[in-house]
């Protein structure tokens, strides 16, 4: 007998995930951009991209470039452009890259682990990060905050 | 994040919604799924399939992690769920009057 399996659901709560930025649909970003927080891509984004936080790319959403995502990655629209090659977008993902029935991606695809869903238009390569070479670096992960000993006054 | 922040956050970004994944592509798996142990703690836990059927409420859900779509039987009771209630309630009142006016005959 075969079963239909169920369909999955994500809920997406911007304050729980802590989704902070937003790139509106008709919006168009492009250069070398750092987001402090999740980020939900509605809109065009390109260039040298990290997010240092959740990255949602919803239906018509477009991420091109060299991409950093420091949390997971949700893919409803497209990873790279139509025709790119796969080596003009990539994206390396710290976390879980979930790909879903919407999701296109023709760029290469770095993750730690990777969910597909039926539908989804892999084009690109993916490769499976490596734990060793993904380790928070201390300078890169308070680069703005000097130093402090337990208990001192700022 | 304090409240400025959320408030911020919920105007700019949205509220909270649900958005449909799609059906997984996974490798065929046993059929036989009940109790999880997690081995580095010993806690026996409910597996997934269990905890998407039989756990109502979804409030402590780990945040970002999708989750089963529920059954189209159980979306239709809790759409519906107030007026199953309320037709609960009046069938249990109706039952009530009738049971005391035969009582009262």
């Amino acid at each position: 007998m075969d079963m239909k399996l169920p369909q999955d659901t994500l809920t997406i709560d911007p304050i729980a995930m802590n989704v902070v930025n937003r790139v509106a649909a008709g919006s168009r970003l492009d250069g070398d951009l750092q987001f402090d927080g999740g980020l939900l891509v509605q809109g065009e984004i390109s260039g040298q991209i990290r997010v240092n936080g959740r990255l949602i790319v919803w239906k018509g959403g477009i991420v091109r470039g060299t991409v950093r995502v420091q949390g997971d990655l949700y893919l409803f629209g497209q990873l790279g452009a139509a025709d790119a090659s796969a080596q003009d977008t990539q994206l390396e993902c710290v976390g879980m890259a979930y790909v879903a029935q919407t999701g296109v991606s023709t760029g290469t695809l770095m993750a730690k682990r990777l969910q597909l869903y039926e539908g989804a238009d892999l084009r690109g390569p993916f490769k499976t990060l490596k734990l060793g070479g993904n380790l928070p670096v201390l300078h890169d992960v308070q680069s703005q905050q000097p130093l402090r000993a337990p208990g001192s006054r700022p | 994040m304090d409240q400025t922040d959320a408030f911020f956050t919920q105007t700019v970004v949205g509220a909270p919604f649900t958005a449909l994944m799609g059906r997984r592509r996974v490798p065929g798996k046993s059929g036989a799924e009940g109790l999880s142990v997690d081995l580095a703690t010993g806690e026996p836990r409910l597996s997934r399939v269990w905890q998407e059927w039989v756990v109502l409420s979804h409030a402590c859900d780990p945040v970002g992690v999708p989750r089963l779509r529920p059954g189209k039987i159980r979306r239709v009771l809790e759409r519906h769920a107030l007026w199953l209630a309320v037709l609960g309630l009046a069938s249990l009142l109706a039952s009530a009057v009738a049971w005391g006016v035969m009582q009262w005959t």
